[in-house]
């Protein structure tokens, strides 16, 4: 007999169905076979298969079973299908009669317990496109599918569960849908942006990072406080709106790096990828390609610590996701395009030795050692960085000062809290600027058409702008980006036009410090 | 020594025989033969065709009796199998089988143990 139970395949970020055809063939010899090209862990499925339901107390036909997964010309990949396969033999031998609708998705172990399967939340959005009123999941990542409203999550422990709720013996309990905007408070930072002593000038640039999206570089001499600095930078980012957790969420459940129980990711992503990191580490890939820091910093930070440290060609593989605000990775296997709209937070001493253009120590390096040193970022890359800064070593007495006095010399010394509340609201001028455009969420991601649109500059601001652009020779993308640095600090005042101290500012920021 | 051989094989075969049946196996054919294989026992028992190999040895040396079978073995079965349907009609379920009988130097039966569904 032939029964028939759905499933999903994840090729990428995208979701297709997979019908899992189950015959079990009443003459010739016991066979067990799986078409439909399928990788290792879906051919090895047949021993997981067979075992899990001969210790679930069920019989294994000594049949001829052929299970095919249509459609037949999409590879298939991962141990995702165990479930719905064994659910098929079961049906197509009458073990269990009854129907199943909706996605059976999961892994299962030799003893029959269902395991952690990545991207189930792509599963829970596929069942609400295609209409589907429930899926099958493991219980491990039941919650991921469970953000989806409108539809029914049940939540597999083990394959005896499930066909005790196909017999209608014993109903699964369905998992309660959960809220995104709940899951969304905030947990606490864990390093505050007052804890930054001094550095007046690079935590301003920061706000501004954070407002607007835009790409930041510190340059300093060791000690200054830029590694600090970086790590209190997600303390200061605002939360994630419900639409862009989806967005986020979908790639960690590709990558199978959402932590067991958790539905949603709750904050912006910081990726902080080591130096030593390859160019397949970073934008991704594989022969059935994997999202890359690039992509798992989507919507997030992806800091940098001592840029001139990572390998030139890796860093020149960052320039066309940073331009695109997207990578497409095409192996063998297909191709597949992963979001990557990340800040770019990145940190550098000045030169090997660190000390150059320290006011009180001195540089040993040679001049020959440090355009060596310089020629590690290329110009392509540091043009798409919007905001250029350097950081000066901090002075003594600051550090030493008690808390009356440094409040004294330190008058802003604002913490988080104070600092964030401004750029939510200057995001929020952002969402209300770009509603309606998918996926836009700041004003780094606009595009030079709308920056026609929303950046209107007077007569005034222009001539401005243009005779700025001329002194520092602002390349085209450099001219754009000031524009909507300027949109970012004029937003953060809450400014609807940008005015010429906001063009001044935002040209300040491209002065060279490399 | 082939003489002994094919003595000590009869015997296996009965005793794996007599413990079929008393399984409830209906014995429908032995020594099925042609000059590809040979199928030693062929039953039926409730919906399958059963064909069954047995492997019989004497004493403890060169290994156990499911050590002798292997996939070339099996195979052969199986298109002995498929030709013995043709020819009968069979158009139901087939299994494989597989009788192992220990003898004693006295050649008594020491042990016998059966195999349902073999597969490699």
């Amino acid at each position: 007999m032939l029964a028939k139970v759905k499933s999903v395949a994840t090729v990428g970020l995208e979701a297709v169905e997979v019908t899992v055809e189950v015959d079990v063939a009443e003459r010739g010899f016991p066979a067990f076979d799986i078409v439909g090209l399928g990788d290792k862990a879906v051919s090895e499925s047949r021993a997981r298969v067979k075992k899990a339901i001969e210790n679930s107390g069920a019989s294994f036909p000594d049949k001829r079973i052929t299970v095919n997964l249509a459609p037949a010309d999409l590879p298939k990949e991962g141990s995702n299908y165990d479930l719905p396969i064994a659910i098929g033999i079961l049906l197509a031998n009458r073990e269990i009669e009854g129907e199943i609708e909706g996605y059976v998705y999961g892994e299962l172990g030799l003893d029959g317990s269902v395991k952690r399967c990545r991207g189930t939340l792509l599963v829970g959005m596929l069942a609400r496109e295609k209409k589907l009123s429930a899926v099958y999941v493991p219980i491990e990542t039941a919650a991921e599918a469970a953000v989806i409203p409108g539809i029914i999550v049940y939540p597999v422990r083990n394959l005896t569960e499930l066909i005790e709720h196909i017999r209608e013996e014993k109903k699964i309990e369905p998992m309660k849908t959960i809220e995104i905007l709940s899951l969304l408070d905030d947990a606490e930072p864990q390093v505050d942006i007052g804890e930054v002593v001094g550095q007046e000038v690079a935590k301003r640039a920061a706000e501004i990072a954070a407002a607007g999206g835009h790409n930041l570089l510190l340059v300093g001499p060791p000690g200054a406080g830029k590694t600090m600095l970086a790590k209190a930078f997600p303390s200061i980012l605002p939360p994630l709106l419900p639409e862009e957790s989806l967005e986020v969420t979908r790639i960690y459940s590709v990558a199978g790096m959402l932590p067991s129980g958790t539905a949603l990711m709750r904050r912006r992503p910081f990726r902080s990828p080591h130096h030593t990191t390859s160019m397949v580490g970073l934008i991704g890939g594989g022969s059935n390609p994997m999202p890359g820091e690039i992509s798992l910093a989507h919507l997030g930070v992806l800091f940098l610590d001592e840029l001139p440290e990572f390998s030139r060609s890796v860093l020149e593989v960052l320039r066309q996701p940073m331009e695109d605000q997207t990578v497409s990775i095409t192996r063998a296997m297909g191709k597949v395009q992963y979001p990557a709209s990340f800040l770019l937070l990145a940190s550098a001493n000045p030169c090997p030795c660190g000390y150059l253009n320290h006011p009180f120590k001195e540089c040993t390096c040679g001049e020959r050692v440090i355009n060596k040193y310089r020629a590690r970022i290329s110009g392509p890359i540091l043009d798409r960085i919007d905001l250029h800064v350097w950081v000066d070593p901090v002075e003594v007495n600051k550090l030493t000062s008690t808390d009356e006095r440094r409040e004294k010399l330190d008058e802003r010394g604002e913490n988080s809290t104070q600092v964030r509340e401004r750029v939510i609201s200057a995001r929020g001028k952002q969402q209300m600027r770009f509603t309606g455009i998918r996926g836009m969420y700041t004003n780094a991601q606009m595009g030079n058409k709308q920056v026609k649109i929303f950046c209107k500059l007077s007569e005034e601001v222009k001539q401005f702008l243009n005779t700025a652009a001329n002194k520092y020779n602002l390349s085209a993308r450099a001219y754009f980006k000031v524009i909507k640095v300027a949109r970012t600090i004029a937003d953060l005042e809450g400014m609807e036009e940008i005015l010429v101290n906001h063009i001044a500012e935002a040209v300040q920021y491209r002065e060279n410090v490399w | 020594m082939k003489q002994q051989n094919r003595e000590t094989g009869n015997r296996g075969e009965a005793a794996a025989g007599e413990l079929l049946q008393s399984k409830g196996y209906e014995i429908l054919e032995r020594n099925y033969r042609s000059k590809w294989g040979e199928v030693d026992i062929i039953a039926k028992f409730r919906e399958y065709r059963v064909f069954v190999e047995v492997k019989t040895k004497t004493g403890d040396l060169y290994g156990e009796p499911w050590e002798m079978i292997n996939s070339h073995k099996l195979s052969q079965v199986r298109n002995m199998g498929g030709l013995w349907c043709e020819e009968s009609g069979w158009k139901g379920l087939c299994r494989i089988d597989v009788v192992g009988v220990w003898l004693n130097t006295q050649g008594e039966v020491e042990k016998i143990e059966h195999w349902e569904n073999v597969q490699l």
